[in-house]
Order: structure tokens, then C-alpha cells, then sequence
């Protein structure tokens, strides 16, 4: 017990200097044809001394860590190539900076074979409401909002008195521990708070082979969507290659093979 | 006071209505740095709801409009590692600044329990840490309680009811079906998460393009590179015991590797470990190879239970299997094994059979020493990725079985010596490549196997049969059978739109060679006997076949439609005996099969199909053969042919996220068969199986269902099925044709709970209740009752003792109900330090030393008094490295 404190206490002392670790974990339904189709994702939010934080989904953090190790030399591609462990699945290939002094956020993000920097949303105009929750084993207040199409209740604790959040959902007073569009269609739930010992991931490895391309959201956004709706033309557009006989995964697909395979894709969490 | 309030409001709401008050200043700390990001709430006064809030940016600078109509409020500023400052302040614009104070606060680390189950799409990945409880040291321990999920006796995994694909660790294949080798040696703590990979297909290039409704499991390990293994020793008394097991393993990205060494005579039987659970051919016949025993001593029923109360065993395992990744997405895997397994089996048995109008008695006592040895070794070559597939697998088995068997019945004591040796050597390769738009897929099986097998009954039998006047001092059987058998096939995959259509050629050729002889061992020259008691039996069967296997697939809906064309051609021939049997005909067999996915947690499949069945090698001899010391065979009959329809239909949910699970089941045979196998019975109780060319149909429905739900507040599993049988058969007895119906209702259920930290507490039901109608004569119902309580209790740190008592309650026929309990103790200790494990097994508390078991079939059941194991203590010593 004594030694339970002391490792508090450690861990305490001079916490605006130290760097914390959010874990937050997405429940999501892509397909909103069948919303019993759910997803999960893990996300990082990682905040440096109190002056910056940084959001990404796990398995990006993980492919980025790999990219940056081939970068180094440190893997070969194609020992990247050929090892699936080397891969990591994920639907949101976003690496999102927050800046507590100038109260800014951007975004880098890969879309198809581009990098683009964008700053995105930084003050959602929040309602505070008086309900109260316990949530997450924190006690909770309820606010509300909208952003990008859809309507978000927030729960968020002032027991950790850090105005951040999962994405752009911050600028509330304590951190936000769940947060979802009354949809329920994206939830994200803080599972995990720790101290942040290991080294925290503030930034990100860009392609050795594209620089990247700044842009604002609402750019950033449409081709997004393009990508997403119409995957083959947007890869064609985005390389001037005709993709009329695309493999990929070793499967030769069409247009109309294609879309049906991204059909589910359907519901993003950022409608406009 | 209320009313003064009321007072200042009318006064001044006029004033408030338009009235925004503007809160502006600074943080700093202390020593004059600014804070950005601290979080500023301004309060009501009366209820501290927030009214106003704001974040500080650069310079720690902050403006907060404020609307709320109150006169005072509570400007409150919170940063992390600084002491929060409020101040009560007018509800009117000003500039206030706030310098705080460095002040830790107690922030409380947080790590949320996961959902036990989670889902992405096809699979479910189930937490091990939220199943495990500190007794469970191997991964079946937990796989056995996950919802869902089931382990049958003999170690096989069933998901949802129907046996799982695949077994991979870390996503690799090590044991190609020998999976019980990794489940029950690998240990809970190395494993992270068990993941079912639900419509597994394991070829990937036919990933999306045949679908596939069988399941797999994955054991994620905790670790990218682990070396882990178990090694115990125990040693016990009355009579001298042992126990040893050492299995060392090492995981890693392009290794794997797992080597055992296991012996014990305390009835474990360890030979359970390298039995293929899982099929790994791509062909129907893939148990083609498998060992046949056409001679027996009289076997004896073993008990329906845990074989450590019976098993009278010296056994010894080795095992190494070993699997390395080459370049080119190649893997390379050997395993071999070998047994040596010697079992003493005593008993006395009661037979019955009923001849629809008598019963005839048999009642023996026997005494079997089995003793088995075999090696096999695998050798698979496999490259699968999305764009190539190759399997080659190259087997050899070798099995030098050897049985004595002692028996005494009416005051007669009889030898029986059986050697049951069995050779085989096979290889299947299957490939697969892209040729444009479609798949061309090549497959080949090869097999050659070598049965020499022969039984000796001193005194002998069949004296009348055989012509003899004189009682025999002895009698033998010699049966040598080759087998060569080739399946060769060429297919295409084709995927157009939403349909994938494999067309497929191929033949089968099996060509099999059966001599035996019967033979009186005597001192002198020897005794001629009649050329009825030889067989040279030349088997040919050669196939060629066509098949279109149509899949369709929209949405949530899977269509298959089998429709495979053969031509079977059948010469079978003795030429000593002269006769002949030619046989050729076109069978056509499709079946259909329907899934649809209802929603996220239903889904619903059926099938129907039409089989045909054609007798085997072993259903034709023109010569008699001595299969145990009092059944003498003759099938002097035309080639069976049988006529299968047959229809499944299953409802499963699985819901993960409140983790119930649930399946119904039923299934429903009709056969029609151009033969009916009767059997004349001799006073002496000798038997005589004859086939007559009468058609006859076959019967049978099954409906089984089970769910279970997972508490994960109270860690508590619960599950109850229910399966019921029905069948009905004609049977010839004694030359009477009879109608025999057998039913039976088999309900089950088991609680397991982990709710206290301190008591584990696992409760299982069975009861099987049969029963069965010959020609109008209704049989007593048998009934089985087997209650199994397990608690164990951790009593301190380190340490734990369990207690399990296995309670049957049996009824048969008219006799009074028989109870048996049996009770096992076993205390552990576990050496935080050293990680060493001391374990006390105490078994069979109660020194219980005959059990009744009873094993019916559809005109006879077997009664026997099993001798069990006596009481035992063994100690041992344990540790993982």
C-alpha cells in the first residue's frame, strides 16, 4: 500500500511537465444499411506536457512506426513486403496535432498515395449541460455539440482538469471521456489513462517518396469521399494511371467488383 | 430572503436580459509563466452548475462571455499540476488574473476491463485474462469455458456445434490437425487472446471465391518471440507410479517448434495428443489411410469417463514437430511421433442379444493386455498466399499392435493372441494457379498401405463349422490386405459476377488385395480344411467423375450447389473360390446448401443431398474369417449399394457483445439399401454374419440444441443442450426380418463460476437415456446419470485445492439403480520465487473398484463390470520455463 502511494505521489509531482497517455477505443458502424456491423478501432491520445497532444488510431501508430523504420533503413521493404505481421488495419489513416496555446489542431492524412496537412476544427461550440454520469469510473458532465453533420454528447470529467479529447472533440473544461453522435453510429470511450513513462508518439513518418501537401479541410474532406466512394477512379486521378486492370492483394477487380467490396463503407464519421 | 431575491430580480431583469458579462485576465504560474490550456468555469453560485467556461491560449489569456442572469459567481481555474484557485466575483465584466501554485493532484490511473468477446467482422477474439482462473495452467483449460465453444472427450474443438478447420498459432499451422499435441502442453499465461475465424477458408487465393462454413482458432500469444514449456515429474504409490511430461516450445516469426516427451502408469493417455482432429485433405476419402482391424480379441467396452479411473497404462510419447518459413512465402513442416502404450484391461461382461423372440446370454470374464506401438511422420511443403497455393503432404505410419486377451466363460478359460500391424505411406499435393481470370486447380492423392494381421484362440472354435470331430487345441487366422489407391483431379475456379462456378475431372482408382487363411496349429502335418476358409479377394474399383460445384453469393446469402457425376466401376473376384462380382453403374450426387447471415447475430443454413453408398473391401469375403474368438464371417453377398438422401438444417446466434450463444439442429437420413446383414446365432453364442440381397430402408433423425451465456460481472458461464436421436433399421435375426427403432434423449448441463477470487466452482449434467423396440417388443429403457461437481478453493497465496466428485447414477432394464461416487483430491502449491509448481493428486478417494457400464446396440447391449483403478497418491513437481 505504502509503496501504491509513494508511485502516486512519484507519478505526480510536477505532472505539467509530464506527458500522459489516453486510450481511447471507437465502437463504429460503417455500413448504416446494417448497423449490427460493428467495428472497433483503439486511438491514442497523447499529451506532452500539458502543451500539445497528439491523436491517432493504434494500428496507424504501428504502420507509421513501421514506415518510419523503413525509412531509416532499419527494415527492408521487402521484408515489410513479405511479412503480414508488418501490417495493420486500419480506417483512419490520420495523425491529428493539438496546440494548447494558440488553442489550433491540424491533421495529416493519408488519402490513396497523398499526404496532406490540413487544420482542422478547433473550437466546436459546446453546450454544457447539468446532467451528471458516472462513466469510465470518472464522474462525468454532460455536454453537447455538432460538428461535420452530426449531432455529439459529450461526457467529460473535470477530475483531469485538460481541455482535450478524442479528435476535434476538446475545449472542453476536464477531459472528454466518451464521446458519440446521438446515432451512436461513432462512440469513442476512454479505456485506458496512464502516465506516459514509454515514449510518447508526436509525430509522424511522412513517405519518403511524397512531400506533403497542405490543403484545408473542406479539400481534404472531398477527396476523402472521392476515395472512398469511388476508390479506382480517385487512385486514377490521383496517379494518372489507368486502373482499368488494377491487382490488388493479388485479386484482379473491376470498377464494379470494387465497389461492391466497399459497399459497407458507407457511413463516415464526417458527413460534410 | 427569498422574497428580497425575488425583489433584486424584478428590479434588475430588465437590465440582465440585454447584460453579457465579459471575464478576461491571465493565468501565470507562480513564478510568472503563462498557463495555456487551463480550464475556466464560471459557477452558479446557488448549485455550482457551469454557466460560462473557457480555455486559456497563448499568454495564458482567456475571455468568457458570460449570460447568466445571477448577481455573484464563481470564477474556478484547474490546470494539471497546479492547485485549482476560484474566486467569488460580481456577475459583472472585469479583468481578473489568477496566479497558481504548483500543487500535484491525486490523478487516478485508469485501465477499463475489455469487453470479454469482441468482433471484427469474421472474428470473434475472445480476452484469455477474462476467462482464465488461477488454476488454469494450459489453453484448453480456457477454451473449454468459452461461449461458444466446446471440447469434446477426445479433445476435439467444436465451434457452434460443428468441428473447427484449422488450428494455428500466431496464424501458423504447426500441428496440421494434431491440435491437442499445442492445447493441452501450451501454457494459459503465454497466450493473449483465442480469435475464432468464423467462415475460415484456408486457401487464400479461394478466399472470397469459395466460401467456406467451418471454423477456425487462433492463439494469439502474448509475445512476438516466445520459448516457453512445461516440464513435471511425479511420482506416486500403491503400486509403484509415475508421471512425466516435458515439452519444450519456441514461437517465433519464422519458427516454430514443439518437441514432447510424456510417460505415465497413472491412466493419462497421453496417445489422445497426436490423433488428427482436424482433416487436412481437400478429398471426401481423406480417412482412406486410416488403420482397419479386421481381427479383435474380445474387446471390452472401456467406461464412458475420465480414463484416469480405468486406464491400466505404461505409456510413452515423443513427439517433435517443427515448422520453418523459407523464402518465397514457402513453409516447411515436419512432425513425428511415436507411441508406446501398453493397457491391461479387466472386466466381466454381460452380452444380450435379442433375437425378437429370445435373448441369448453370454457371460464372460477377460482379461486384455493391449500393447501398441506406432510412429508417424508428416511432411508438408506449403506455400499459400493470395497468389500461389501449393500443399504437398507425404505421410508414413507404422503400427505394430499386439493384444492378448485371457477370458473365461462357462468354466472354460480361453487365449486369444491378436498382432495388428499396419503400414502406410501416402502423399497428397494440391495446387493451385492463376491462368488468367481463373483458378486451375490440381489435386492428387496417392496411398499404398500393407495390413498383415492374424488372431490365435487356444482352445480352438467353430469345431462344428470346420468339420472337425475332435475339440481343437487351437485355432488361427492370417489376413494380409494391400491397398493401393490414386485420386487424381483437375478443376477450375471461375468467378462470373456474383457466382463462382469449379467445374471439375477426375479419377479414382483403388485397387485392394485380401488373402486370409484359417489354419489348425498342430504338431503334426497340417489339417486340410475346406477352400471356404481361405479368401483371395482381387478388389478393383476405378472412377472417373465430373463435377460443377456453383456457389452464388448477394449480400447476406450463400448458395452452393454440388452436382458430381461418377462412374463407378467395380470388379471384384476370387478365383480360388470362383466368384465374381462386376458391377458398373453412373451415380449422380448433388447436393444443395443455403446460408444466409439473418442479421449480425442469426444465421440460418440448410442442405440437401443425395449420396450413394457401395459396399467396401471389408463388406465382401467369400471365404469365412474369424473376426474374435466367437464370430465366424461370411459375406458371400452382391456389392452394397446404398441410397443416402439426406437434410440438415441449423439456426445459430452468436452475440458478442452480451456473449450468448445458441444452435439448433436437426438432421434427417433416409437410406435404401440393396442388402440386409444378418447374423445366425449358435447355441455356443458363436456368430455368423450372412447378407441377404433383400432391400431394406434406414431411418434416422437427430435434433440437437444447446446455449450458453457468459456473466461477465459474476464470470459465470452456463450453458444446457438437449439432443434427441430416433432411428429405425431392419435387421435380420436368427433369418426373421425385424424392425428395431432405438431412440434416445440426451439433455446436458454445466455451470461454471469464478464469482469469488477465491472459489472456482464448475458443476456439469449429463443424462443419456436409450431405449429400443424390436419387432413390437419394447426393451427397458437404460438410463445414465452422470453429475460432475469440481470446486476448488484458494485457501492462501500460492496455493490451491480442488476437490472433484463425479457422481453416475445408473438404471438398467429392470435392475435397481446403481450409484457410484468417486472423488479426487489435489492440493498445489505454487513457489512465487521460483515458479515452481509441488502438486498432491489423491484419486479414487473412496477406493471404488468395479464400475457397471452399459454399451447397447440396436440388438444386443453389453454390460460390464469394469475394473478401475485403485486408489493413488501422486506427488509431482512442475515448472514452465
Amino acid at each position: 500500500m505504502t509503496n501504491l502511494l509513494l508511485a502516486a505521489i512519484l507519478f505526480f509531482s510536477g505532472l505539467g511537465n509530464t506527458n500522459i497517455k489516453v486510450q481511447y477505443q471507437l465502437i463504429f458502424c460503417p455500413d448504416s444499411t446494417d448497423l449490427n456491423r460493428k467495428m472497433e478501432e483503439d486511438f491514442f491520445l497523447d499529451i506532452k506536457a500539458m502543451k500539445q497532444s497528439f491523436f491517432y488510431s493504434e494500428n496507424f501508430g504501428k504502420t507509421d512506426s513501421i514506415k518510419a523504420l523503413i525509412n531509416s533503413g532499419k527494415l527492408s521493404p521487402q521484408e515489410y513486403m513479405a511479412d503480414p505481421k508488418y501490417r495493420f488495419k486500419t480506417m483512419f489513416n490520420q495523425f491529428t496535432t493539438k496546440n494548447y496555446a494558440d488553442r489550433s489542431a491540424e491533421t495529416v492524412e493519408k488519402i490513396l498515395f497523398n499526404q496532406f496537412l490540413f487544420p482542422v476544427e478547433a473550437k466546436l461550440k459546446w453546450t454544457i449541460t447539468e446532467e451528471t454520469d458516472t462513466i469510465s469510473g470518472f464522474v462525468c458532465t454532460k455536454a453537447t455539440t455538432s460538428y461535420a453533420g452530426r449531432d455529439y454528447v459529450a461526457w467529460f470529467t473535470m477530475v483531469v482538469p485538460v481541455a482535450d479529447g478524442p479528435y476535434v472533440f476538446w475545449g472542453l473544461p476536464g477531459l472528454v471521456v466518451q464521446v458519440g453522435d446521438t446515432k451512436e453510429h461513432y462512440v469513442f470511450t476512454l479505456s485506458a489513462l496512464s502516465n506516459s513513462d514509454l515514449k510518447i508518439k508526436d509525430s509522424y513518418a511522412l513517405n519518403r517518396t511524397g512531400e506533403l501537401l497542405k490543403t484545408n479541410r473542406n479539400k481534404a474532406f472531398e477527396l476523402r469521399e472521392d476515395a472512398r466512394i469511388n476508390g479506382l477512379g480517385a487512385m486514377e486521378r490521383s496517379t494518372g494511371r489507368s486502373m482499368d486492370k488494377l491487382t490488388l492483394n493479388g485479386e484482379s477487380m473491376n470498377r464494379e467488383q470494387q465497389k461492391r467490396k466497399r459497399a459497407w463503407n458507407n457511413n463516415p464519421l464526417e458527413l460534410q | 430572503m427569498r422574497l428580497s431575491y425575488l425583489f433584486i430580480f424584478i428590479i434588475w431583469a430588465p437590465v440582465q436580459l440585454i447584460a453579457q458579462s465579459v471575464f478576461t485576465g491571465r493565468v501565470q504560474s507562480a513564478a510568472g509563466e503563462a498557463i495555456p490550456g487551463a480550464s475556466i468555469t464560471i459557477h452558479d453560485l446557488r448549485n455550482a452548475k457551469i454557466v460560462a467556461f473557457g480555455i486559456t491560449e497563448k499568454e495564458g489569456k482567456y475571455a468568457i462571455a458570460c449570460n447568466e442572469k445571477v448577481d455573484s459567481v464563481l470564477v474556478r481555474v484547474r490546470t494539471l499540476g497546479y492547485a485549482v484557485q476560484e474566486r467569488r466575483v460580481a456577475n459583472v465584466s472585469q479583468v481578473t488574473n489568477f496566479r497558481l501554485g504548483e500543487e500535484s493532484i491525486a490523478l487516478k490511473e485508469v485501465a477499463i476491463k475489455r469487453e470479454p468477446i469482441t468482433r471484427h467482422g469474421d472474428t470473434l477474439s475472445y480476452s484469455v485474462d477474462a476467462f482464465k482462473s488461477k488454476n488454469d495452467r494450459v489453453i484448453s483449460d480456457v477454451i473449454s469455458k468459452l461461449p461458444g465453444v466446446e471440447v469434446l472427450a477426445n479433445g476435439q474443438i467444436l465451434y457452434q456445434g460443428n468441428p473447427i478447420n484449422k488450428y494455428y498459432i500466431d496464424g501458423l499451422d504447426l500441428l496440421g490437425g494434431k491440435y491437442k499435441l499445442a492445447n493441452d502442453n501450451l501454457a494459459v499465461d503465454a497466450v493473449n487472446s483465442v480469435e475464432v475465424l468464423e467462415n475460415h477458408q484456408p486457401i487464400r487465393m479461394l478466399d472470397s471465391l469459395v466460401f467456406s462454413d467451418k471454423a477456425a482458432i487462433n492463439i494469439r500469444l502474448k509475445k512476438k518471440v516466445t520459448t516457453t514449456g512445461s516440464a513435471k515429474l511425479g511420482a506416486g504409490l500403491a503400486p509403484m507410479l509415475w508421471d512425466a511430461n516435458v515439452t519444450p516450445m519456441l514461437f517465433t516469426n519464422n519458427n516454430q517448434f514443439l518437441g514432447t516427451y510424456q510417460s505415465n502408469n497413472i491412466g493419462l493417455d497421453v496417445g489422445s495428443q497426436i490423433v488428427t482432429l482436424a482433416s487436412t485433405g481437400r478429398f471426401n476419402r481423406d480417412n482412406i489411410d486410416t488403420k482397419t482391424d479386421r481381427v479383435q480379441v474380445m474387446p471390452i467396452a472401456s467406461p464412458s469417463f475420465s480414463n484416469t479411473r480405468w486406464l491400466n497404462n505404461n505409456t510413452h510419447l515423443g513427439s517433435i514437430n517443427y515448422l520453418k518459413k523459407l523464402g518465397n512465402d514457402f513453409q516447411m513442416r515436419v512432425n513425428t511421433a511415436y507411441l508406446n502404450d501398453v493397457q491391461k484391461q479387466r472386466a466381466s461382461t454381460q452380452t444380450v442379444y435379442f433375437t425378437g423372440t429370445d435373448t441369448i446370454s453370454v457371460l464372460e470374464q477377460k482379461y486384455n493386455r493391449l500393447s501398441n506401438e506406432s510412429l508417424e511422420v508428416n511432411v508438408n511443403l506449403e506455400r499459400n498466399t493470395k497468389r500461389k497455393y501449393l500443399n504437398n503432404l507425404l505421410t508414413g505410419k507404422g503400427f505394430w499392435n499386439r493384444q492378448t486377451g485371457m477370458l473365461v466363460r462357462n468354466d472354460i478359460r480361453l487365449e486369444q493372441q491378436v498382432q495388428n500391424l499396419y503400414f502406410s505411406i501416402s502423399n497428397t499435393l494440391s495446387n493451385i494457379h492463376r491462368l488468367g481470370k481463373q483458378l486451375i486447380t490440381v489435386d492428387s492423392y496417392l496411398s499404398w498401405n500393407k495390413l498383415p494381421q492374424a488372431l490365435t484362440v487356444r482352445p480352438g472354435q467353430f469345431s462344428d463349422l470346420l468339420g472337425q470331430s475332435d475339440s481343437l487345441t487351437g485355432i488361427r487366422q492370417d489376413i494380409t490386405q494391400n491397398a493401393f489407391y490414386a485420386n487424381n483431379s483437375v478443376g477450375l475456379t471461375k468467378s462470373v459476377g456474383n457466382f463462382t462456378l469449379i467445374p471439375k475431372m477426375g479419377i479414382q482408382v483403388e485397387h485392394q488385395q485380401l488373402s486370409t487363411d484359417l489354419e489348425i496349429p498342430s504338431a503334426g502335418e497340417k489339417i486340410p480344411l475346406a477352400k471356404k476358409f481361405e479368401n483371395h479377394l482381387n478388389w478393383m474399383r476405378i472412377e472417373p467423375y465430373a463435377a460443377l460445384q456453383v456457389e452464388w453469393k448477394k449480400k447476406s446469402w450463400r448458395i452452393k450447389l454440388e452436382s458430381p457425376l461418377r462412374y463407378s466401376d467395380f470388379k471384384i473376384e476370387d478365383r480360388e473360390l470362383t466368384k465374381k462380382i462386376d458391377l458398373n453403374k453412373v451415380v449422380y450426387e448433388p447436393r444443395l446448401s443455403i446460408r444466409k447471415d439473418l442479421n449480425a447475430f442469426w444465421v440460418g443454413s440448410g442442405a440437401v443431398g443425395y449420396k450413394n453408398q457401395f459396399g467396401e473391401l471389408e463388406d465382401i469375403h467369400f471365404g469365412y474369417i474369424m473376426r474374435n474368438y466367437r464370430t465366424m464371417q461370411l459375406r458371400d453377398v452382391p456389392l452394397e449399394q446404398k441410397k443416402i438422401g439426406n437434410a440438415t438444417l441449423g439456426i445459430y446466434y452468436r452475440n458478442p457483445l452480451n456473449a450468448i450463444f445458441g444452435q439448433v439442429m436437426a438432421m434427417g437420413n433416409f437410406g435404401n439399401s440393396n442388402l440386409l446383414y444378418g447374423s445366425k446365432l449358435s447355441e455356443n453364442g458363436a456368430m455368423e454374419y450372412s447378407a441377404q440381397a433383400i432391400a431394406n430402408r434406414t431411418q434416422s433423425g437427430t435434433i440437437s440444441s444447446q446455449i450458453g451465456k457468459y456473466f461477465t460481472g459474476i464470470k459465470t458461464n452456463i450453458s444446457i443442450g438437449l439432443k434427441l436421436n430416433n432411428g429405425s433399421t431392419q435387421q435380420l435375426i436368427n433369418g426373421k426380418l425385424s424392425k428395431v427403432t432405438t431412440r434416445s434423449t440426451m439433455p446436458n448441463a454445466r455451470i461454471n463460476t469464478n464469482f469469488n477470487k477465491s472459489i472456482d466452482f464448475d458443476y456439469s449434467y449429463k443424462l443419456n437415456a436409450f431405449g429400443n423396440r424390436i419387432a413390437d417388443q419394447r426393451n427397458k429403457a437404460t438410463v445414465q446419470q452422470i453429475n460432475q461437481l469440481k470446486m476448488l478453493i484458494y485457501p492462501f497465496k500460492g496455493a490451491f485445492f480442488t476437490i472433484q466428485n463425479d457422481f453416475y447414477v445408473n438404471h438398467f432394464g429392470n435392475a435397481a439403480n446403481r450409484r457410484n461416487m468417486f472423488t479426487d483430491m489435489v492440493f498445489r502449491y505454487k513457489m512465487a520465487k521460483t515458479g515452481v509448481d509441488l502438486e498432491l493428486n489423491w484419486n479414487n478417494v473412496w477406493n471404488t473398484s468395479s464400475l457397471t457400464t452399459v454399451s447397447s446396440q440396436s440388438f444386443s447391449y453389453v454390460t460390464s463390470d469394469y475394473l478401475l483403478r485403485p486408489t493413488q497418491v501422486v506427488a509431482s513437481v512442475k515448472f514452465s520455463f
